[in-house]
């Protein structure tokens, strides 16, 4: 069964040799031609990410490839322009996998962080605040996108510790803390060891 | 005394209740040191009777499930035990309690409904742990508390450019398989594709002048020749073709060639329906019919 079916496959072979060697031709050169295109963006677009990282302002359309977003990203948020980074934050959401869009989204949150620490350093602490909070949904967002993504773990915990969101179950257990006055001190360092 | 008795009294009353119920058990990965953004697995198996269906409704749904729990997967199948079924419910949370100390944390139950029955699936909790300590070391700049940003990332390039080489010089290699298949140049010459050779050289003689079809069957001639190891006359065309039989199909166009050619040379009145674009097709059937072996 299977020597017939060799030996009709080898006498189609030898029929049609002269036709399947054209087919051939045609199709490794456009496989070429395909992979040549995508070789020389990827270059283009690596350009890009070096001039960008470098500081020059390079112009990046929204359907540029994940990687040049990013870098686009990173250049907006390093320089303050974070409605415009925002924009491409979206426009990577859209495409890009989910390593990439993590790491768009710590940058996104790093800047936002930066803001709010510029303005507590400011004293201005009422402007702070929406800036922390919104850089915590930030890290929350890259960290559903990439749950081992360590840098993103120890800056949201940064963030949470200058504004605490309280669940339902610490509110609780804050208020019995509370109670007793002795437990007061126990989180708090440098506890005084002297008169109460 | 009277303690134990009404233990005793009590379970024994409990038992019956629960062995009529569904049964619910619950296993985590491990039930403590969780970090922020950490995933919690958990295993929740409900035993039932074997005809028990479960409201897909009343499993619970992925998103965010409080402000700093997420519930990422939730997966389910059942398998049949003996008399009973059990439903192994895979969840998957993801912890975005960003703890100062470590302690427990709770992880709200739902109810689950198997027709019109309803099986209470309770809180659990885990145990969650911080990832700095309380006072870090003071930092000159406030930016210095943070990870830095992360590194540039690339697009591939190795790969794209890895394949296009590939696929290139295959390309160049089959084009010169098909050259040499087909007596291009450098490969006219080849013994095997004589009439391939032919064939190409008659296609650009095709617009010459008055002599061009004379010097094609001429030449025609001698290819057959050369293929046949001497003259071939008109009467040998059938010996030719059993020694050659991948040509043996074209036998009316040898014979039609040979009387065209007989009438161009010896006669008078020209056959004048056999023309240049005739003999082209006659070369190029002879070609493919060689290529074919």
């Amino acid at each position: 069964m299977i020597g017939r079916l060799r030996e009709t496959m080898l006498r189609f072979g030898r029929a049609h040799r002269s036709t399947l060697l054209f087919a051939v031709v045609i199709g490794s050169a456009l496989v070429a031609l395909f992979e040549g295109a995508a070789w020389r963006r990827a270059v283009a677009t690596n350009d890009a990410i070096e001039a960008l990282r470098a500081g020059r302002d390079v112009p990046i359309d929204f359907e540029a490839p994940p990687e040049a977003l990013l870098a686009r990203i990173a250049y907006l948020a390093k320089h303050d322009h974070l409605d415009q980074a925002r924009d491409f934050l979206e426009a990577l959401d859209r495409r890009g996998n989910a390593s990439i869009r993590a790491h768009a989204h710590y940058l996104f949150a790093n800047a936002l962080l930066r803001t709010a620490l510029e303005h507590i350093e400011k004293s201005d602490l009422e402007a702070a605040g929406p800036f922390v909070n919104l850089s915590k949904r930030e890290y929350r967002r890259a960290l559903q996108l990439d749950p081992d993504f360590w840098d993103a773990k120890f800056n949201i915990d940064v963030a949470a510790r200058l504004v605490r969101d309280f669940p339902d179950f610490e509110r609780k257990s804050g208020d019995e803390l509370s109670a007793d006055p002795k437990k007061l001190w126990t989180d708090i360092p440098g506890k005084p060891k002297g008169l109460p | 005394m009277r303690v134990g008795l009404l233990t005793i009294l009590s379970l024994l009353w409990a038992f019956p209740a629960k062995a009529d119920d569904a049964r619910v058990n619950i296993h985590s990965a491990r039930p403590f040191g969780y970090f922020v953004g950490d995933l919690i697995r958990a295993r929740v198996e409900v035993t039932t009777s074997a005809d028990a269906t479960l409201v897909a409704a009343s499993l619970p749904h992925p998103g965010p499930l409080s402000i700093s729990l997420d519930i990422k997967a939730v997966e389910i199948h059942a398998t049949m035990i003996g008399a009973e079924k059990r439903w192994d419910l895979d969840l998957v949370y993801q912890n975005f309690y960003v703890a100062l100390d470590a302690r427990n944390i709770e992880i709200p139950g739902f109810e689950l409904r198997f027709g019109d029955e309803t099986v209470p699936i309770p809180a659990w909790s885990v145990g969650v742990a911080p990832l700095r300590e309380i006072a870090p070391a003071k930092q000159e700049r406030p930016e210095d508390y943070l990870r830095p940003d992360s590194p540039a990332v690339f697009a591939s390039e190795t790969q794209p450019e890895r394949l296009a080489i590939t696929f290139g010089a295959l390309s160049i290699l089959v084009l010169g398989a098909v050259g040499r298949d087909r007596a291009w140049p450098p490969f006219q010459s080849r013994r095997e594709r004589i009439f391939n050779a032919l064939a190409r050289e008659l296609a650009t003689k095709a617009h010459g002048g008055a002599n061009a079809f004379p010097d094609a069957i001429q030449s025609l001639h001698r290819t057959i020749d050369r293929a046949n190891g001497g003259a071939l006359l008109g009467e040998d065309v059938c010996k030719f073709l059993a020694r050659r039989p991948e040509f043996a199909s074209l036998q009316p166009s040898f014979d039609r060639f040979y009387a065209a050619s007989r009438s161009e040379f010896f006669s008078e009145d020209k056959a004048d329906n056999y023309g240049f674009k005739e003999l082209l097709d006659f070369a190029r059937a002879l070609a493919r019919q060689e290529r074919a072996q």
